[in-house]
């Protein structure tokens, strides 16, 4: 036998160990498990996965859920990446630190028509009713699920839940024992690392800690290619302990805590003292901290109650302007089954809001501290019109402002069922979006002319601005002829009121706030999940959207130029997943995002428009041992960098780099 | 060049027997481990056995939901009993029995099944709502996605088994007589 030989079969050797190994020990495993005791038996863990999916499928609204495993295929390292998957939602990276993410239209850096909660708590910032994403930072590993609901849901969530709800649920404790690292780095994402421990404290009491630390380097400006100075860092840490008493009750209390270094650079910076107007390069901090605790109580088979108290606090100090939010938030829902037909919810709300600004000459809040309360009620119930067949859900919400009073938002929605295969659904709504601190009591300096006169051109809040309005009508069908194919697809036509833009006297008169424009936007969104061969999972979509917007009286603004430009009208979306071996994955996500004719007021004036562009991302997840995983990843893939969106206001394009990075995952 | 190959197919080789991701473990080997485990902790009259060597019979009562799950413990003993798996259909088939896990027992006829069982010395398991207060004497609830049991003593009594106080201060409620 020459050395050639013995090589080969030696190696063939191994190759039959390694294959015989595996069965033996899973055989043994069986038997391993009679002979636990008790207490570890009591904390084996049961996935049953599916259970809930299955409610959601017979949801009369467009719902898509987002699981843990998703998260993990995606490479995505934040949850606006995350989002860019679901159809129906328009995501765009404005920078390194920011996102415009909206749903079914109204995209921009301060998008105010969805509602955006995390375990229950409502992250949206009063002052202009949108998210800051780069504060919403979860553990991705210990997400359960993100359910993303298009169209309105005002009359379980309320006000602001106009075009979309976004639900990010991290996983119970009890599903998240021992410990995770996760440590990486890369050329855009230089230090990612995240630390969880999980653990037991008796029988009925889970745990868990986390502490975690996120760096990412800066872009580049569009327009020259120099640096665009917007690189940022972010460390976090929480807890969150869930437990049970008997067996009707259980309760959760969670709490976060952050703080972030942003750089931005801010090219119109005003004063009221010359130079007037000047460029600086800003490093703004973020600090927020809040707590949560919720107790469910399960009174019969029929009936139960939730109560859920948080305290949020905010604290984002921009040059142009810091805002403290102090929110505090208690809220009760009750559900029981009347009858055999009537399945009801109903619940009560309360939110002390305290804001307190630092002004600029560039930002001013008038006063600059304001206690708003805000009271709401709702009632929705399920009526099943024939039994596990036809099921019509009618209910409604009231709210009670500071800004505009009473609100009432309803619904109807009627969900058919003819098989097990087929779900048909359609709805009609109205919702509202109520006014933000700035449209009410601020004051904003776009431009001024020192010469010869002093003259401030600025936008005013008024405190007379009104809620938008929206009616939306929906339709949608899923279709699930075989476990490895699915089909959705949604329509909707929503018919707004009401809408937010500007109105001015005369030319040098102050310009308001007003509730000028009407319009309608309608579209389609479309998804199929295919699996060809079990070990290929393909997922496809394909949004459509179009708005058209008309102003009242002055049309110099552009308002409508902007919402009408700034969401594509067209995207495609396609996701493989290809298990190449047992501990080998391969990820793929490629899109398409039709052109934006508009994404701030002066694009709009000044036609200037963003280009369409194809991406790609792509990863590769190695299970080299038990436990352990390493990604390679890949994001932007295709050009060195690209323009998705530019900021309403105050700073420059910025292009979306390449972005390649590794990391390990260690849970143990 | 060979060398490298065969290096690295040895790592792999070695990798692959570790990594094997333990195969999802489903809720009824769960199941069947707490009945082997229950066994231990539970102590039937005389009279339940033909003879001191008449084996330890767990049954199960209508559909088999437990796949192969409970094959294994018929190669186990307690107290020098050998354990004897069973399958009945209907409850006119249960003849001998120890352990009895009733299948669907959240139906109308689990009353029935459980009333005529009554005073046999069988061990009545079931993970419907309601098992142990309709009547059961274990029943399985599902907390957190953990399997735990309720325990009702007062069935226990009535069919003449004696249950450890250490089963008993596992279980996640114990009810007593009423």
């Amino acid at each position: 036998m020459n050395y050639r030989q013995y090589s080969w079969t030696k190696l063939l050797l191994q190759i039959l160990i390694s294959l015989f190994v595996m069965p033996l020990d899973s055989h043994a495993e069986e038997t391993q498990m009679l002979d636990m005791d008790l207490k570890s038996l009591m904390e084996m863990q049961i996935t049953s996965a599916g259970r809930k999916e299955q409610n959601l499928a017979d949801v009369p609204a467009a719902v898509y859920v987002i699981h843990q495993e998703d998260i993990q295929n995606s490479g995505a390292t934040s949850i606006p990446e995350v989002l860019r998957m679901v159809p129906g939602l328009q995501v765009a990276r404005i920078s390194s630190s920011k996102w415009a993410i909206s749903s079914r239209g109204f995209n921009s850096t301060f998008a105010n028509k969805l509602l955006v909660q995390i375990d229950g708590r409502t992250v949206y910032t009063p002052a202009y009713s949108g998210v800051y994403w780069d504060v919403q930072n979860v553990v991705l590993e210990d997400v359960e699920r993100i359910e993303i609901i298009r169209g309105p849901g005002a009359t379980m969530w309320g006000a602001n839940a106009v075009n979309g709800i976004i639900n990010i649920i991290t996983k119970q404790s009890s599903d998240t024992q021992g410990n995770l690292i996760s440590a990486g780095t890369g050329n855009h994402e230089t230090v990612m690392a995240a630390y969880r421990y999980g653990t037991q404290f008796n029988k009925n009491t889970y745990g868990r800690f986390y502490a975690g630390r996120h760096d990412r380097d800066s872009f580049k400006f569009e327009q020259d290619g120099t640096d665009a100075n917007d690189d940022w860092q972010m460390t976090n840490g929480g807890f969150r302990l869930d437990g049970d008493v008997g067996l009707n009750d259980s309760w959760t209390f969670q709490g976060d805590l952050y703080h972030g270094d942003n750089n931005q650079r801010v090219d119109s910076f005003w004063m009221s003292t010359p130079p007037y107007h000047t460029q600086v390069q800003d490093k703004m901090n973020t600090n927020g901290a809040n707590l949560l605790a919720r107790w469910q109580r399960k009174l019969s088979n029929k009936s139960s109650f939730n109560l859920q108290f948080y305290y949020d606090f905010t604290n984002r100090d921009e040059i142009y302007l810091e805002e403290k939010n102090d929110i505090f938030d208690i809220d009760f829902q009750y559900h029981f089954q009347m009858n055999n037909w009537n399945d009801i919810v109903c619940g009560l709300g309360y939110r002390l809001h305290n804001d307190d600004f630092d002004n600029s000459y560039q930002i001013q809040m008038t006063p600059d501290s304001r206690r708003d309360e805000l009271f709401s009620a709702f009632i929705q119930d399920e009526i099943s019109l024939i039994k596990n067949c036809l099921w019509l859900t009618s209910g409604s919400k009231i709210e009670h402002n500071y800004y505009t009073g009473f609100e009432i938002q309803p619904n109807l929605r009627l969900l058919w069922k003819p098989t097990a295969k087929h779900n048909l659904w359609t709805s009609v709504a109205h919702a509202v979006r109520t006014p933000s601190r700035i449209e009410d009591s601020g004051k904003i300096i776009t431009a001024l002319i020192p010469e010869p006169v002093f003259q401030e051109i600025a936008v005013y809040g008024r405190s007379n601005f009104d809620s938008e309005q929206l009616t939306a009508w929906e339709a949608g069908y899923r279709y699930i002829p075989a476990k490895n194919l699915a089909f959705d697809i949604a329509l909707h036509y929503d018919a707004f009121e009401d809408l937010q833009s500007y109105s001015q006297e005369s030319f040098f008169a102050p310009i308001y706030f007003a509730n000028s424009m009407y319009g309608n936007s309608h579209g389609v969104e479309i998804m199929a999940v295919l699996s060809p061969i079990d070990w290929i999972e393909i997922e496809l979509s394909y949004s459509y959207i179009e708005l058209e917007m008309t102003q009242d009286g002055d049309t110099n603004f552009y308002t409508e130029k902007l919402i009408e430009g700034s969401s594509p009208i067209n995207q495609f979306f396609i996701k493989n997943n290809i298990k190449l071996s047992k501990n080998i994955t391969l990820n793929i996500w490629g899109s398409y995002t039709d052109k934006l004719a508009a994404t701030s007021l002066t694009a709009a004036r000044n036609n200037i428009t963003i280009d369409d562009y194809f991406n790609l991302d792509a990863n590769l997840q190695w299970r080299f041992k038990k436990g352990m995983v390493i990604t390679l990843a890949g994001q932007s893939l295709l050009d060195n960098r690209h323009l998705e969106f530019i900021q309403e206001s105050f700073t420059s394009p910025i292009e979306i780099e390449r972005s390649i990075y590794t990391k390990l995952t260690y849970n143990f | 060049m060979r060398r490298i190959i065969l290096i690295i197919t040895i790592a792999l080789a070695i990798y692959s027997t570790e990594c094997g991701y333990a195969a999802e473990i489903s809720e009824y080997q769960i199941k069947a481990a707490y009945i082997y485990n229950f066994t231990k902790f539970i102590h039937w009259p005389d009279n339940a056995f033909r003879d001191q060597t008449a084996p330890l019979v767990v049954g199960v009562l209508g559909e088999n939901d437990f796949d192969g799950a409970l094959i294994p413990l018929s190669s186990k003993t307690v107290n020098s009993r050998a354990i004897q798996i069973k399958f009945f259909r209907t409850l006119e088939d249960v003849q001998e029995c120890h352990i009895l896990y009733i299948s669907n027992s959240d139906t109308v006829e689990t009353d029935s099944i459980l009333k005529e069982l009554k005073f046999r010395p069988i061990v009545t398991i079931g993970d419907g709502e309601q098992f142990a207060f309709r009547g059961g004497v274990i029943q399985f609830v599902m907390i957190r996605s953990r399997l735990r049991f309720i325990l009702n003593l007062a069935n226990a009594k009535i069919n003449q088994i004696q249950i450890d106080a250490q089963l008993l201060s596992l279980a996640t409620e114990v009810l007593y007589d009423k």
